[in-house]
């Protein structure tokens, strides 16, 4: 499954803060976009959403304008993993995971039994089985971002959009949600994901999209698109990229702010 | 295996603990109702209660309180609470607020005034009926348009935004209590302002009851949805429900309820803020246990604080009185634990 996005446009204010971005992507990989604060990642995904009205461009699944699709549609493609979600009530783990089947559930019918037990295979698969019968509200950080990709994964779409997913987590924790991600798009979903990670472990077939002010500094392949040429466009900083092995013999890269001595 | 057969237990855990409290309070409710029947200023022993409802003795003196004022007035204050507190929860969902109500958000005194409105003008009593529920639903609308641009915290703007629609719609029953004639109309509407069911009769129930039972079915039909509204819009959008369509059925369900609480009982505050926390205390936020608990708790509640409103003084304390006193502090209790919380 093909996502084509197409010059779009959007933004709250009429101040607009994404600007003739495209890009396209498929099923089966994964795609990072990387950005200063308010650079306009999360609008993107927004609008890819349809949470944001776009002002301009098309977006296109398998070549079909999705611009016309209502809500239920458009949730059969995309599920979403929001970046800060404010539980108000303390609903249990599983009764949380269960609502990303609601686009099957009529207006005035509950889960049957096969959603819940859809909602179950879902927290097995991130791992976290042993959560089922907690409330939400009191779980950590990690454990939240989890249940959240359950519920993603609960909606059966094939695009999974996530929102700076491992913002408030430590580095254990981020790497659980690394490998969550890696899993999900070896098994054939499309994962479309923020990150302020200098370290994420890009992969030699991850897509890249590198963006300035609502505008497009760079996109491709990770391996490529990621330099300090780049890098420094896209931050305004001078900035390198650190390629080192770890003691398991893997090649690692990341990337640093560059600083005078004298300061 | 092992983890399937952990699920099966989770599953009836939940499932136990709600048939539970459910039980409870099916009994609770129909023991307060019975009770109900006796007390008030002329006492009627329990046998004699008995004798009335199930052998239908007509003979009695008692039949005539019973049947005439008593169950009137006992059905009055039972689906008052009930539909109350099933709003209060349905509002405190849609605008996932823990500390909204209808009084609150100003839905009550909107529905004050439509109704207060109507009565000044001699509509007839259906009109009363819908003019409170038209003012109801335009108190909401003020109410949660002014919260969205307030922008001063998602909890506290609905309530600054609520506290200005009250202000805005009793300056206006003020007025219309102002201009009233003081020998008939201002009299009533000030009565039923205070929150009283001492004027509860047949009519008036039947003309509130009617609604209220619509209002309670479209509440209940859409139960499920209703945990999707508290998850707030954006994530409500991005799981295919829309949710400003959904929210405006929610509106209306609720305030069908709460406008015709008012209609029939007058301003009677804080039983839908105090009740559906407690049971969802009990039997947690999901909403397909949470509703019918929540009416049998708010029936149950109002009907005892009616017999104390009637039975504790030879005259009688007016009903809004009373919740007053119980909800005051409990909202501030409230309010207290959940800034401890943050």
């Amino acid at each position: 499954m093909i996502l084509n996005v197409k010059n779009i446009s959007s933004g709250y204010t009429k101040k607009l803060s994404l600007r003739d971005v495209s890009f396209n992507f498929e099923t089966g990989s994964v795609l990072c976009v990387i950005g200063h604060n308010g650079s306009g990642k999360s609008t993107l995904f927004k609008t890819i959403l349809g949470i944001v009205k776009k002002e301009n461009g098309e977006v296109y699944i398998d070549n079909e304008n999705i611009e016309n699709w209502n809500d239920k549609k458009r949730a059969e493609y995309f599920s979403y993993v929001p970046q800060n979600h404010n539980a108000v009530f303390g609903y249990s783990v599983v009764d949380v995971v269960v609502m990303g089947c609601v686009r099957n559930i009529g207006l005035i019918s509950s889960p049957s039994k096969k959603d819940f037990e859809k909602a179950r295979n879902a927290l097995k698969r991130v791992g976290i089985s042993y959560l089922e019968k907690r409330r939400y509200t009191e779980l950590s950080g990690g454990e939240k971002k989890l249940v959240l990709i359950a519920r993603a994964l609960c909606q059966e779409a094939k695009f999974m959009i996530m929102d700076e997913p491992t913002s408030d987590l430590d580095f254990a924790k981020s790497q659980l949600i690394y490998d969550v991600i890696r899993s999900l798009s070896n098994e054939g979903y499309g994962i479309i994901l923020s990150t302020h990670a200098p370290d994420y472990p890009f992969l030699d077939n991850d897509k890249l999209l590198l963006l300035k002010k609502g505008k497009t500094v760079a996109f491709g392949n990770a391996t490529e698109v990621l330099n300090s040429d780049n890098l420094q466009k896209a931050y305004d900083t001078p900035m390198e990229i650190l390629e080192v092995t770890d003691s398991k013999g893997q090649k690692r890269r990341m990337f640093v702010v560059l600083k005078d001595n004298d300061i | 295996m092992k983890l399937k057969s952990k699920s099966c237990i989770a599953y009836s855990e939940t499932f136990k603990r709600f048939s539970f409290v459910m039980t409870l309070m099916i009994i609770i409710s129909i023991s307060i109702i019975i009770l109900s029947f006796g007390m008030g200023y002329y006492k009627i022993p329990l046998k004699d209660v008995f004798s009335v409802i199930f052998k239908g003795d007509t003979s009695q003196n008692a039949y005539n309180i019973i049947m005439n004022i008593r169950l009137p007035r006992i059905i009055a204050a039972f689906m008052i609470g009930a539909a109350l507190s099933v709003s209060g929860s349905a509002y405190q969902g849609m605008f996932k607020n823990p500390l909204v109500s209808p009084d609150i958000l100003g839905v009550s005194a909107g529905a004050g005034l439509g109704a207060s409105l109507a009565i000044s003008l001699d509509f007839p009593y259906y009109y009363v009926q819908l003019m409170a529920f038209l003012f109801g639903v335009m108190a909401v609308f003020i109410c949660y348009v002014s919260a969205n641009t307030i922008k001063f915290g998602n909890t506290v703007s609905l309530i600054l935004a609520g506290i200005m629609v009250q202000a805005l719609a009793n300056a206006f029953t003020t007025f219309l209590k102002y201009i009233a004639d003081p020998n008939n109309t201002l009299s009533e509407i000030t009565f039923w302002l205070m929150g009283s069911l001492a004027k509860v009769d047949r009519e008036s129930l039947i003309f509130s009851i009617i609604p209220m039972i619509i209002g309670f079915i479209i509440l209940f039909s859409i139960r499920y949805r209703l945990n999707i509204l508290t998850l707030g819009d954006d994530e409500a959008k991005s799981m295919g429900v829309n949710p400003n369509r959904t929210r405006i059925i929610a509106v209306i369900g609720a305030t069908i309820l709460s406008a015709s609480a008012v209609c029939l009982g007058g301003l009677i505050g804080f039983v839908g803020l105090m009740v559906p926390h407690i049971s969802r205390f009990f039997v947690g936020p999901q909403y397909k246990r949470l509703l019918p608990v929540t009416a049998l708790m708010g029936g149950s509640y109002l009907l005892l604080m009616d017999n104390i409103a009637r039975s504790t003084f030879t005259m009688e304390i007016p009903l809004g009185v009373i919740t007053a006193l119980i909800g005051a502090p409990f909202f501030l209790y409230l309010i207290w634990h959940k800034g401890e919380a943050e």
